[in-house]
């Protein structure tokens, strides 16, 4: 007995050491273990499907449609998920990476492209009916869509950008609202905008601006605005390499901008550093005449804040070279890990089927993808602006920037704080060009040498 | 131990090591030396982080061990209500970093915070300012509220060093006639030396890896101006996919910490020593 304690104690730090080792052994099986029994439940247990609808009206509409599922459908039953857009992003790249991911989620097509490139999606194509494929625009389909024609998710809701205005104030000021048949030229709003800037307190101080715009993340409405001067920021060569470059109709569009900014002084300087949604309180309390460049759901928010008596309208797109503009739409993807991606893509059918995604527009206030749901005459109001909106489908149009490698990198690295110097006058809008030339070309070459393709 | 080695080690271990591969998100890991740090070195986005963290980590720093230290001085004068100002002045500090960036941003709101509605009221501006997003008031806007969050900790570091200069020096330095400015220079500075010492390399190391408080309240922006080498290190993992090259950057950040924890813990081995 004293021989083994006098062994022990002789080889005291050997055993510790092998105890440790065997006690974190045993925890790593027992996680591992864990782990592949919650897979196993993943696997047989309900669906889980990740929805970002945010408007109160919206998420109803998502959990209503989930529960006739669930009704019509005891054997495979789904859990709703509510995620936020402001975490949903982290949420399913830690979900990507360590295999725990939702079914079905929610998303939009700018960043789907992005997993999709890194293989984390499944192919759709193969269960997309042929009712849902006809009723889609192809527009909508090729935000979503590669060249070898695999479909990386259900494109349900587009956005589309829209000018708001002050009625009473236009009306005021005598100036004649733009209609689809008869939209206004940029020269038209700077007209109009001159006519609405006022100081109507008589204090020296502009009080109501003609036009105001939220520029804080400027990229994505500059790129889509672009197409309708003809550009689109990104140009492939004769050989198929990509490069930017800031020509003449990009530099049309944001000189416009700056001229209301800068000379003559009709639009708001507070958009610079806030979002479209932050322009909406100043709308609302009549300090902005237009709202520019801003996505149809903001009709909600002026809908529910409105004070009583409170007039307003939607514009039809202005006119450059066309009344064109780049399509952002929102998604249903299943990843590729999903082992059940036939009833996943049952149920997405389900969730949009064509009275679902009127629905589902109609709470969100956005742009349905389909052309069933865009003919709905719930969808064709003229008080909230619909009949607008819906007819802003015929100008959606894919920019060539869609499927690229590198584009969300581009567009938060380079794009993005480039113009937020430009519009907070920190720099000019030729070395802005310059800069977005040079600096886009190193970022995207990241991307080329890994031979992403989309 | 065990704990330690679960939670701390082997992740700090894997940490390391990832960022000696090109990991990238939906790839495979594989490792490629130091060509990470050959990207950082051209990195301009890095360098930037790099210069703005420091310069960041360095007056929030230097504000809160300034300011720490009057307060304590102050709350050292035995006052009426002193253990009521201790506590109220914990509050900043027990607030999680995600909390006060809330508080802050509501603040610094153009069209509802205070800040604008007290500055405009008094007539010091004409139209609201958007602190968050103006390039000339960013950073000085994030620094007010990094400090404003930090000085109980420091104040409250100082406050415990101050208890434990005996009274009977500043009585001798009275009677020999010393100012009450040359008692602080003479007594109190040289007694509080190595808990100060102790404060700004921890201060450091804090503010140096912050994150919450600017995430919410800038993201980094405008125009990346106040991407500190934390969010920097989060976006290219999160945002762009580059899991290698962020925990590469983790790495640069993990040595230059080391070299705040070596001065701290050199000064409390020399302190414990003598």
């Amino acid at each position: 007995m004293q021989r083994l304690i006098s062994w022990i104690l002789y080889y005291k730090g050997f055993i510790i050491a092998g105890l440790l080792a065997v006690l974190i052994i045993s925890v790593y099986i027992a996680g591992e273990m864990a782990i592949r029994l919650e897979s196993d439940e993943i696997q047989t247990g309900p669906l889980r499907f990740l929805s970002l609808a945010w408007q109160e009206e919206a998420v109803a509409v998502v959990q209503e449609i989930t529960q006739d599922w669930n009704q019509a459908h005891p054997e495979q039953q789904v859990e709703l998920i509510q995620g936020t857009w402001n975490a949903v992003h982290d949420y399913l790249i830690t979900g990507f990476e360590t295999g725990d991911i939702p079914d079905i989620f929610h998303y939009e097509s700018a960043v789907i492209v992005d997993f999709a490139l890194r293989g984390y999606l499944a192919d759709l194509a193969p269960y997309i009916s042929d009712e849902m494929r006809d009723d889609i625009l192809d527009v909508n389909w090729a935000s979503v869509t590669r060249p070898t024609g695999a479909v990386m998710g259900i494109p349900f809701l587009a956005e589309s950008s829209i000018i708001l205005y002050n009625l009473d104030l236009i009306n005021e000021a005598g100036v004649i609202a733009p209609t689809n048949e008869d939209p206004w030229t940029w020269d038209d709003l700077h007209i109009a905008a001159k006519k609405l800037t006022k100081d109507r307190d008589g204090d020296g101080v502009i009080d109501q601006w003609g036009t105001a715009m939220g520029l804080r993340n400027s990229a994505n409405i500059l790129m889509n605005q672009s197409i309708a001067f003809g550009g689109s920021f990104f140009y492939y060569d004769e050989q198929g390499d990509i490069e930017v470059r800031v020509s003449k109709p990009e530099k049309e569009l944001i000189g416009n901008l700056a001229r209301m900014l800068f000379v003559d002084k009709t639009m708001s300087p507070s958009g610079v550093g806030k979002s479209g949604a932050e322009m909406i309180p100043g709308f609302l309390a009549g300090n902005y005449a237009m709202v520019v460049g801003i996505g149809s759901w903001a009709r909600q928010q002026v809908v529910e804040n409105a004070a009583e008596g409170f007039n307003w309208a939607v514009m039809p797109p202005l006119k450059a070279v066309t009344q064109n503009m780049g399509v952002n739409t929102q998604t249903l993807s299943i990843p590729r890990s999903c082992k059940r991606t036939a009833i996943a893509m049952e149920f997405i059918q389900f969730l949009l089927s064509s009275e679902n995604t009127t629905r589902l527009a109609a709470s969100d206030w956005m742009l349905p993808t389909r052309q069933s749901s865009l003919e709905d005459p719930r969808l064709q109001a003229d008080s909230t602006g619909w009949k607008v909106v819906t007819a802003n489908a015929q100008f959606l149009s894919t920019g060539p920037w869609v499927g690229l490698p590198g584009y969300i990198e581009w567009k938060s690295r380079v794009a993005n704080p480039i113009f937020q110097e430009f519009f907070s006058q920190r720099i000019s809008l030729d070395e802005a060009a310059e800069r977005i030339e040079s600096e886009s070309n190193s970022v995207l070459a990241r991307y080329q040498v890994r031979g992403l393709k989309w | 131990m065990v704990p330690v080695l679960l939670i701390s080690f082997i992740p700090l271990v894997r940490g390391i090591y990832i960022g000696f591969t090109d990991y990238e998100l939906g790839g495979q890991i594989s490792f490629s030396g130091l060509e990470n740090y050959r990207i950082m070195l051209q990195d301009r986005f890095f360098w930037r982080s790099m210069g703005v963290g420091f310069l960041w980590t360095t007056v929030v720093t230097a504000l809160q061990i300034s300011l720490g230290l009057i307060l304590a001085l102050l709350l050292n004068q035995g006052l009426r209500w002193t253990s009521l100002y201790s506590v109220l002045m914990l509050v900043p500090w027990a607030m999680p970093p995600i909390v006060r960036g809330l508080m802050w941003r509501q603040i610094y709101s153009p069209d509802t915070g205070a800040l604008n509605l007290i500055l405009t009221q008094m007539g010091l501006i004409d139209a609201p300012i958007n602190w968050l997003t103006s390039f000339e008031w960013a950073i000085p806007a994030i620094i007010v509220a990094g400090v404003w969050g930090e000085i109980p900790k420091a104040a409250l570091f100082f406050l415990a060093g101050l208890k434990t200069i005996p009274g009977s020096l500043y009585e001798a330095a009275e009677l020999d006639g010393a100012s009450a400015f040359r008692q602080f220079r003479h007594i109190t500075l040289p007694m509080m030396k190595p808990i100060m010492a102790a404060v700004v390399s921890l201060s450091f190391m804090w503010n140096f890896n912050a994150f919450g408080l600017i995430w919410i309240l800038t993201q980094g922006g405008p125009g990346g101006l106040t991407r500190l080498p934390m969010l920097a290190a989060y976006e290219e993992a999160f945002r762009y996919g580059y899991v290698g090259y962020a925990a590469a950057i983790g790495n640069v950040m993990v040595i230059i910490i080391s070299l705040f924890l070596f001065f701290y813990l050199r000064v409390q081995l020399k302190e414990r020593t003598s």
